[in-house]
């Protein structure tokens, strides 16, 4: 019955693991990011509430990281096959660590947005500087995504 | 009587795992956000007590998220039966991560909503216009909790199709 597993049996752990991890880590950033400039544009709110729609940007813009995560998990979840394709530790591996990737460096990306967001929404000066957090968060993105097809 | 099982024989225990991960976490965060909204509400509703009815949504919202992992453990505990069907390292493994996945997720989610329900509550008090964009944040945590769920539902059912495989 084993021999329908073609590669080692243990290596889906680490394969679902690192889905599990950039699904989760980029969710807390984006939690992160959307909760503290969400209290930024709450604060603001009070004294110029026709601004609130404009600062909505940093919100939306922590939201896409977990898009980005979940990107990442469905391409490593639907990559582990082991009946169809052989999935050696090697694979496992890199799976680990291109979602370990994605989801620290979303979990960080949405540290910085909510930061950045709080600050900039109460001075109403936030739009380029989430673009730039938006623009490398992608960057790391792309790294994980070739690390992922290295198998 | 070990032949009646088919598959792993520790398989299970990452499988059970994953399904209370998946319970454990997002009550955790159920009960974060829970807390800290109905904080805020509490403290509003000293000096407009007609606005607490309006302002229960947050509380409402974060006890959801419970909702959402006691779904996914039960998906996850009755798909665990080795009798019936072959559970293999593989299987257990995929429902280890699918826990953790949903479980954490709900706990960043319900942390998120206790901040921002918490806040934005008390500022509800100060100015009317805010329940729009109130629950307007509370939508965007919603979504992206629905998505994680969308997807480790998605997860379930290609790794079902992938055990039938087996056979």
């Amino acid at each position: 019955m084993p021999s329908t597993f073609s590669g080692d049996e243990t290596a889906p752990f680490f394969g679902f693991l690192g889905a599990a991890a950039a699904l989760v880590f980029s969710c807390m950033g984006a939690a992160y990011g959307t909760a503290k400039s969400g209290v930024g544009v709450a604060s603001m709110g009070v004294m110029r509430p026709e601004l609130v729609m404009k600062s909505i940007v940093p919100v939306v813009m922590a939201g896409v990281l977990g898009i980005y995560g979940l990107i990442i998990a469905v391409i490593i979840s639907t990559g582990i096959n082991p009946k169809a394709k052989s999935y050696y530790l090697f694979d496992g591996y890199a799976h680990l660590s291109s979602g370990l990737a994605c989801g620290l460096a979303g979990l960080s990306a949405g540290m910085a947005i909510g930061i950045v967001g709080d600050a900039g929404v109460r001075h109403h000066s936030f739009v380029f500087k989430i673009g730039m957090l938006g623009i490398t968060s992608m960057e790391t993105d792309l790294i994980a995504l070739i690390s992922c097809t290295q198998t």
